[in-house]
């Protein structure tokens, strides 16, 4: 009896686990898992639990899938301009434009609903590319932009990773700021993350003290987009290629493959 | 007789037509017509330009901007596989989730069955939600500065943008 209460409890125990509604971020499971989704930074669509999340350039749809065949809408709201991308961790939606992040938490109804704003700039001449991921309680974010300012039209460079703590939603704080060359797209393993450069390849860098990044390494020199970081598997985009990593050991990336066709 | 020669010549560079400003730049190509039954499975096709990536289980799902979707085999990622092509003319954003794959067409959502991935097929279309209702907002990528033709949804869905030689352009990026 006492044999089949322990059972009972650990069976309660593994199937409350797994990635349920609220659960879990944008990019967790077993990558071998037939049921994992995982997603690049400048996603634009995405699924949590029964609701479909769609960013256009300034609107976020919310789509009920209690019919996955025959997505219904049920909340539409503006959301700021120049959209790059939108992310989930743990029921919270953060939304990163040319302007802000702006981070949502997702009720019960699974609408969306804004908690905050930070602001990059006051200034309409600077137009940065800025997709968002978020890990634990810390958001990363990469601006990159050449701008023409003044009236001089001065020309200056915004290249840099910026680090944000998003424990409390309504007030999120600027931690840290990092020089990177054209940073694009990101992802995060564990202590680990992986910023893309635009022509210079990718950046790998330490985490662990998100008040001090440190970069740790680079993988050579080729145009890279966007990527996806998982389970010592990095899948770089490149225009017109897809180069895959094995880093298991973070100081001696291996080079898998490239596919072109 | 060399008066009249001189007052032809004259006359006639006045009353000359201002030049048309032909520069190169910009332009949308656009696909003419919104039409579910020309979505369908394609054979693999090379990489030109590649936009985000989803990954499910063993396989990479890639876009290729406002054409559809690449689906790789990455099993072994020592040795992926190019095994199928989305059409999805228009297409920019997309997730997969089991037997279902929702993408965008720049207009439309579009709810794909996926069960088989030789033989997809739409079978729910929600209108409208990409569509950028002011024109003024739609611009060839962020990267370009220059002159471009001004984006008319009257014409069609975006499928990209193209080198080209404009006549008098009235749009421009920064």
């Amino acid at each position: 009896m006492k044999h089949l209460f322990v059972f009972l409890i650990l069976v309660v125990i593994f199937t409350g686990c797994g990635e349920g509604f609220g659960t879990a971020s944008s990019n967790s499971g077993s990558k071998t898992d037939p049921t994992t989704v995982l997603q690049s930074s400048y996603a634009t669509l995405l699924t949590v639990g029964d609701f479909l999340y769609a960013i256009n350039n300034s609107e976020l749809t919310t789509f009920s899938l209690r019919d996955p065949k025959n997505p219904e809408e049920i909340n539409r709201q503006d959301v700021g301009f120049d959209i790059e991308n939108i992310f989930h961790q743990a029921g919270v939606l953060f939304i990163g434009s040319q302007q802000a992040i702006s981070i949502f938490l997702i009720g019960p109804d699974g609408i969306p609903r804004r908690q905050s704003s930070t602001d990059y700039f006051s200034s309409k001449d600077i137009k940065p590319c800025d997709p968002v991921i978020v890990d634990g309680e810390f958001a990363y974010v990469t601006l990159s932009t050449t701008a023409q300012q003044g009236p001089c039209r001065r020309t200056i460079q915004i290249n840099e990773l910026r680090v944000y703590n998003v424990r409390d939603l309504s007030h999120p704080k600027l931690v840290s700021t990092l020089e990177i060359d054209k940073p694009k797209g990101l992802g995060i393993d564990g202590n680990y993350l992986f910023v893309c450069m635009a022509t210079k390849g990718v950046a790998v860098l330490d985490k662990s003290n998100p008040q001090e990044l440190k970069q740790i390494g680079n993988l050579e020199s080729f145009e890279s987009y966007d990527l996806i970081a998982h389970e010592g598997l990095l899948m770089v985009v490149c225009p017109k290629e897809i180069r895959q990593y094995d880093y298991t050991d973070i100081h001696n990336i291996l080079y898998l493959s490239s596919i072109e066709l | 007789m060399l008066i009249l020669i001189v007052a032809i010549t004259f006359f006639s560079s006045c009353t000359k037509e201002k030049k048309d400003i032909v520069v190169y730049g910009m332009a949308p190509i656009y696909l003419e017509e919104v039409d579910t039954a020309q979505i369908r499975r394609e054979d693999p096709r090379a990489f030109s330009e590649l936009g985000i990536l989803v990954t499910q289980g063993n396989y990479l799902f890639i876009n290729e901007r406002y054409q559809g979707i690449h689906v790789i085999d990455n099993t072994d990622p020592s040795n992926p596989v190019n095994k199928h092509f989305w059409r999805i003319p228009g297409n920019q954003r997309f997730v997969i989730k089991g037997d279902l794959l929702y993408a965008d067409n720049s207009i439309n959502l579009l709810t794909i069955d996926v069960s088989d991935y030789r033989h997809i097929k739409v079978i729910d279309t929600d209108e409208d939600y990409f569509i950028i209702e002011n024109d003024v907002l739609i611009r060839p990528p962020l990267d370009y500065s220059g002159p471009f033709e001004c984006f008319d949804s009257s014409k069609g869905i975006l499928l990209g943008w193209a080198q080209k030689e404009l006549k008098n352009p009235k749009c421009n990026a920064y």
